[in-house]
């Protein structure tokens, strides 16, 4: 099974500081300010030339869940994967023992199918299928 | 051991971050403040680690309710 690294997820209340801040060293917006209804964040990505990408994750006022996370000064809190297909990768990591939080399709990926896992060690990870 | 509410009112509680009153076996979590899909996951794991159970995946999948629940812990248990 072949998880590819597509980003690292930031937490930010003001995401058009955060990304001034990640101009200073280095890192370029790579597109505009999605807005992912399903899961009540605005997002956008970032990458260096080192090919690192971060994404910047600003939650709605009604996401309690993301907005608890940043009050307890939580910043940096999930790792994106690329995957050929969901479900077969879904079925690994049930096997590994993830619990699947969700599962819906994406603004910032073309309408492309994600899910978010999390382990009992609280090891959060969204699967991106290309 | 049958679980009662008021504990799984304090399981669920430290786990959606604010103390809840008067929960009830019919409450589902649209009804309790943060308990969106990720607290529902953070409430299995801390279940199953509270009281060294493992959740069949189809069952959980059935839940509603917290009555739903707290039936399956117990049959678990």
């Amino acid at each position: 099974m072949n998880f590819e690294i597509h980003h690292f997820a930031y937490l930010t209340e003001n995401i058009d500081l955060s990304v001034k801040e990640m101009n200073s060293f280095g890192f370029e917006l790579e597109g505009p300010i999605f807005e992912i209804s399903a899961q009540k964040v605005s997002v956008c990505f970032l990458k260096n030339s080192n090919n690192i990408r971060y994404e910047l994750v600003r939650p709605f006022d009604d996401n309690i869940s993301l907005k608890r996370l940043i009050a307890k000064g939580v910043t940096l809190y999930h790792t994106g994967y690329s995957v050929r297909s969901i479900k077969e990768s879904a079925n690994y990591l049930r096997d590994k023992g993830f619990y699947q939080v969700n599962m819906f399709t994406s603004e910032a990926f073309n309408g492309n199918k994600c899910a978010f896992f999390i382990s009992s060690t609280n090891n959060l990870i969204e699967l991106i299928e290309q | 051991m049958k679980v009662q509410i008021k504990e799984f009112s304090k399981l669920l509680s430290e786990v959606v971050d604010h103390e809840i009153i008067n929960l009830e076996l019919t409450d589902e979590p649209k009804d309790i403040d943060g308990w969106d899909s990720l607290n529902h996951v953070y409430l299995i794991i801390k279940l199953e680690s509270f009281y060294k159970i493992k959740f069949n995946t189809s069952r959980i999948q059935q839940w509603t309710c917290v009555g739903d629940i707290i039936n399956d812990i117990n049959k678990i248990l």
